[in-house]
């Protein structure tokens, strides 16, 4: 679980961690039913229409008003949004 | 006044038999008094509102034709985006955010001619079934102040129930608009997915959110459906599908109706209220020249289950942007803290319990190992399920009927110790969204079994698309119900 | 008994595949309508400009995918010899970086919209220029997908100077990117290099991205290891090493040739071989000219894929394919070869006029302009090119520009291109006279009108040459004699002596023949 918590950027205290334990298990005991039903050769349903997506034109439309972004953040250095050090380099994942 | 449907006040308006400057004043009081003492509305509009009204009755002495919803007082679920005021979603994370564009819906509304007077209190991110789990304190049941109005569309579902307004928009992930409606006695309806943009609603499981009205009448379902309906560029997974006019033609009863009743709709679930209810709402339809037939839709058994494991996946993705980097709640800074820490620390303080819950759930099901076990038996588990409504609507059946509940409002803190047991009560709603099939609920009942005199609902579920059938077959059994407006004792204002 | 060591190496085969990333240039961001800094129109934005609520992730937010991107990738599809799916989805790749702000991106995992292409990379000589005696190899491309591309973090000040946290600037989030992945089918440092030139040289001549290096529009991510032959037969396998985010050729090709003279050691030092988990990242350090570990990520793998709910499939019928295919500008392999075959220009002229789309274009304009002069076919194109090969390219080098921004149009090109051709210009009056059509108040006049007004155009004044010919003849009887006596060459100077004397009015070649005419008999 402190795996799936990092994984989730949540970091419930002590006390809670036991009561969150105790209330996962158990949804994920009842959830687990899924597994048994019998599915075979059945594809999994993401959208429920099959209608294709509708591209859009490449026009460039309005953007927020200049300023908006830094606004906006709890924290800001002029038109950038401010966040702690980060180490390492560009594109933690990409 | 505050009886009067959203069809009505329009017409009065239009007229200039009343202005809406009067209903919108009246609206906002309520809203200010009643709506707070349930807390139903976290915030009113009141400025805006009148001078939107003020607009409106300038234009109409002007002799501008007004819009078919002139001058209706709306209130607007939290987790709908509007320009004016804050858009919370219920939760400490959003508390003082701002949204800088209107849904879709809204915009669609308010070009009607309505007047969005306020917001109104919900599960946090829509996630509940109660009206419990707000970072602002519970809505309480108009019916009776020491049940639950239902969820997530607590606040929406209770200020109509209440006669704050007479339609409020919510929104339905797994029964989030018709299970408050069926709580507090109000007509629910959760259109097919697709058929309302999304477009401005803050995301919880995306395939299978919808934004629906709660109103008192199957007419106001109808006249919502029909302003906010229609494809949207801005979401691409609205529907460029034709659809007919859900107003034309809404008093006309279905020729030959067919309703089918699956046999898990009568199981070991059901409370004697509801039971009863239900038999009462078939023999309704049964005196109305209805053919009542019998379905087996096995996959209902798994539907939970294929929900829950979907819904929250959907969710743990869709909530990740709620960091308070960008926006929204920031957790005062220490030094030299990495930002993973901030992150969790102020995702920690700023989302509820019941969030985290769902958030953990969703990020374990897609975790590597799992997905395939999980997330990928639940999503054939939901094609099973498409195929058998798929197969029970072309065998002949307008509709399919189940109780909305298992019972009736249950009592506030009901289910504090056990998260699951609250989820095994949207066991009839679920079904509908994750087939994406459109979905109502209408009063069939009032039960006293639990001491004071508390609502029913019964569903109907059409095939997709079939939105306007599905109101007519509603509409027909509003006529012929003698529980077409239910009236929830008075409430004193604050 | 001693472990194997470096000793023990007996040949290293260098093996190298490479995921590239290009910006394209559509006008719009992948997912939403916000203006993209990869098109020229809004390059060097101020920070946070180009952004919406979908670019920031603000609740309630949707993506809707850019047709244009789409488009563009497909076209590099084909150009890469790809399948292209008729059905494809986006799926969320889920991680949390403040440069991203859903805490997810929008890619394509499993049904990439371009997949089993290849390229033929044409042989290199030693320096890595191709060499048509040398054997070609073949590239196989996995897949071209697309996805969107992430903010950019400053972890300076922007006026330079320390900070005390890192700033978010978004421009660049939600920018269309295209993923290119090849097999690890290249065996040089130097096979690597001629094919990021020529997938940078595809995009930019099908219009899809300005890949301009220092902009970052594309990037390379070499994946690098070693098949090391042991001198007791066995073949060992060494690690995989990803190098990210190199933006230049040289970076590329000193990554590579780092890792190429590292690994072995690196293997002799730990002997670890290539296997699960053993694939390693690091960055490239331009100034210490090597490789270097990067910071090992925890669940760093765990994307968590799923198919986005936000976006249904995207689906490519005949008629949109039909339409992508026909619209194809020809590639520049193919024009290559086509100069080569057609106008017989070098492989080297061809690939200089290739070298940049700009320019390729100007060059075809003018052999267009030149058809209705009465110059056509290969004279056209060898013209054209001598040309812009010397006149334009000396003055772009000089001016920093490309031929097709000095201000001459093909238009003009062509008509002193077909005067050199009529003889009414002598090369060096061509020369001067392409210089005045590049000046701003001369543009749209007529070239000969120009040339004739500045007294470039050469008079055929019969009699004025035959004058001319016989005072040199007769101020330079030593010469003169040379030449009858049969040293030809001498004629060279009284050449010149004719062309001081008739300045533009006379050209070289005719002066040369009436000298020799009166010189020698016969």
């Amino acid at each position: 679980m402190r795996k799936v918590a990092r994984l989730a950027r949540l970091d419930p205290d002590d006390a809670r961690v036991e009561s969150l334990r105790a209330e996962l298990s158990a949804v994920i005991g009842y959830v687990a039913r899924v597994r048994a039903v019998d599915a075979a050769g059945v594809e999994p349903l993401v959208h429920v229409s099959d209608e294709p997506a509708h591209l859009a034109e490449d026009a460039p439309g309005p953007t927020l008003p200049e300023g908006s972004a830094a606004a906006m953040a709890p924290e800001s250095f002029g038109p950038y949004v401010k966040v702690p050090k980060v180490l390492g380099d560009e594109g933690g994942g990409a | 006044m505050e009886r009067r449907g959203a069809h009505q006040i329009a017409a009065d308006v239009a007229s200039g038999s009343i202005s809406a400057a009067a209903v919108i004043d009246e609206a906002l009081s309520s809203a200010r008094g009643i709506g707070r003492s349930l807390n139903a509305v976290l915030e009113t509009f009141d400025d805006h509102a009148m001078e939107r009204a003020r607009a409106l009755d300038a234009a109409r002495e002007r002799g501008e034709t007004p819009g078919p919803l002139a001058g209706v007082p709306v209130l607007v679920k939290d987790n709908i985006c509007t320009s004016v005021g804050r858009t919370t979603c219920a939760s400490r994370m959003l508390e003082h955010y701002t949204s800088p564009f209107d849904a879709t819906a809204v915009a669609r509304l308010e070009a009607a001619g309505a007047i969005v007077i306020g917001k109104s209190n919900l599960d946090e991110f829509a996630m509940g079934g109660s009206g419990e789990h707000s970072a602002f304190g519970p809505t309480k049941n108009p019916w009776d102040l020491s049940r639950v109005p239902g969820g997530s569309s607590s606040g929406s579902a209770a200020a109509v129930a209440a006669g704050i307004v007479p339609m409020a928009l919510g929104s339905d992930t797994g029964g989030s608009v018709r299970q408050p409606a069926a709580f507090c006695g109000v007509v629910g309806l959760k259109p097919t997915y697709g058929l309302v943009s999304r477009l401005g609603l803050v995301a919880f499981a995306s395939s299978l959110d919808q934004i629906g009205p709660i109103t008192r009448t199957v007419r106001d379902a109808a006249l919502a459906l029909r302003v906010i309906a229609g494809h949207d560029p801005g979401d691409a997974t609205s529907s460029r599908r034709h659809h007919p006019d859900p107003l034309e033609g809404l008093d006309h009863r279905v020729h030959h109706l067919t309703v089918g009743v699956p046999r898990q709709a009568r199981g070991e679930a059901n409370r004697p209220e509801a039971a009863s209810a239900f038999d009462d709402a078939l023999r309704t339809f049964a005196g109305l020249g209805a053919r009542i037939v019998d379905l087996d839709l096995p996959s209902l058994d798994a539907a939970i289950a294929a929900y829950y494991i979907v819904s929250s996946a959907e969710a743990s993705s869709n909530l990740a942007r709620f960091d308070g980097l960008r926006y929204g709640r920031r957790a005062a800074s220490r030094p030299g803290e990495s930002v993973e820490s901030l992150v969790s620390r102020s995702r920690t303080e700023g989302l509820g319990p019941e969030v985290q819950r769902r958030i953990m759930l969703g990020t374990h099901v897609l975790s590597a190992g799992y997905a395939d076990a999980y997330y990928a038996n639940a999503l054939r588990v939901r094609r099973l399920l498409k195929n058998e409504f798929d197969a029970a609507f072309a065998s002949g059946c307008h509709v399919i009927a189940t109780p909305t509940t298992p019972g009736a409002a249950f009592r506030i803190g009901a289910h504090d110790r056990d998260p699951l047991a609250m989820y095994l009560e949207d066991l009839y709603t679920v079904p509908a969204n994750l087939a994406g099939l459109p979905a109502i609920s209408l009063p069939c009942g009032v039960s006293t079994a639990q001491g004071s005199a508390l609502p029913l609902g019964l569903q109907l579920i059409a095939p997709a698309f079939h939105d306007a059938e599905l109101l007519r077959a509603a509409r027909m059994f509003e006529s012929a119900s003698p529980h077409d407006v239910l009236r929830p004792p008075v409430v004193p204002a604050a | 008994m001693p472990l194997p060591g470096i000793e023990d190496i007996k040949s290293v085969e260098l093996i190298v595949g490479m995921e590239i990333h290009v910006e394209l240039a559509a006008r719009s961001k992948m997912f939403c309508r916000s203006p993209n800094p990869a098109h020229l129109a809004f390059d060097g934005a101020p920070p946070n400009s180009l952004v919406d609520p979908v670019v920031l992730g603000l609740p309630g937010a949707l993506p809707v995918p850019n047709r244009a991107a789409v488009e563009s990738a497909v076209k590099v599809g084909l150009a890469l010899n790809c399948s292209i799916a008729r059905r494809t989805k986006w799926d969320r790749k889920s991680y949390f970086y403040p440069d991203l702000p859903k805490g997810y991106q929008i890619s394509q995992y499993d049904i990439p919209l371009c997949f089993d292409g290849s390229v033929d990379l044409p042989g290199l000589d030693d320096r890595g220029q191709p060499d048509p005696e040398r054997p070609g190899r073949r590239i196989g491309i996995v897949r071209a997908h697309l996805e969107e591309d992430a903010g950019k973090l400053l972890h300076e000040s922007p006026g330079g100077g320390a900070l005390d946290g890192t700033l978010a600037d978004f421009n660049r989030a939600g920018t269309p990117l295209l993923e290119v992945v090849t097999q690890p089918d290249f065996r040089s440092a130097d096979e690597a290099v001629a094919f990021a030139r020529m997938l940078r040289s595809i995009c930019r001549f099908l219009g899809v991205s300005e890949c301009v290096m220092q902009k970052g529009h594309i990037r390379f991510e070499p994946n690098i290891n070693a098949a090391l032959t042991l001198r007791d037969g066995r073949v060992v396998r060494t690690p995989i090493v990803e190098v990210k985010n190199l933006n230049s050729f040289k970076s590329l090709r000193g990554a590579i040739e780092f890792e190429a003279a590292e690994q072995p050691a690196r293997w002799a030092h730990d002997r670890r071989e290539m296997g699960r988990g053993t694939k390693t990242t690091r960055g490239w350090d331009d100034r210490l000219e090597r490789t270097v570990a990067q910071r090992e990520k925890e669940d760093a793998d765990d994307y968590r894929y799923f198919p986005d709910p936000d976006l249904p499939a995207v689906v490519i019928d005949d008629a949109w394919l039909a339409s992508i295919r026909d619209g194809l500008p020809e590639l520049p392999a193919q024009r290559e070869s086509r100069y080569v075959r057609e106008y017989g220009l070098s492989k080297k002229e061809a690939a200089a006029l290739l070298d940049e789309p700009g320019t390729c274009r100007f060059y075809e304009s003018t052999i267009e302009e030149l058809v209705p002069l009465g110059v056509a076919g290969a004279r056209a194109g060898r013209l054209a090119a001598n040309f812009v090969l010397q006149s334009g390219q000396r003055r772009a080098n000089e001016r920093g520009v490309g031929v097709e921004t000095l201000g001459i149009t093909p238009s003009a090109l062509a008509r002193i291109a077909a005067l050199r051709e009529e003889g009414r210009l002598s090369s060096q009056s061509a020369d001067e006279l392409f210089g005045f059509m590049c000046e701003p108040e001369n543009l749209g006049m007529d070239a000969a009108a120009l040339a004739a007004a500045r007294g470039l155009l050469i008079v055929r004044d019969d009699a004025a040459l035959e004058r001319w010919c016989d005072e040199v003849i007769a101020a330079n009887p030593k010469v003169a004699m040379d030449v009858t006596s049969g040293k030809v060459q001498a004629v060279g100077r009284l050449v010149g002596e004719v062309m001081k004397m008739a300045g533009a009015a006379a050209d070289a070649k005719t002066v040369r023949e009436a000298l020799l005419r009166k010189l020698t008999p016969g």
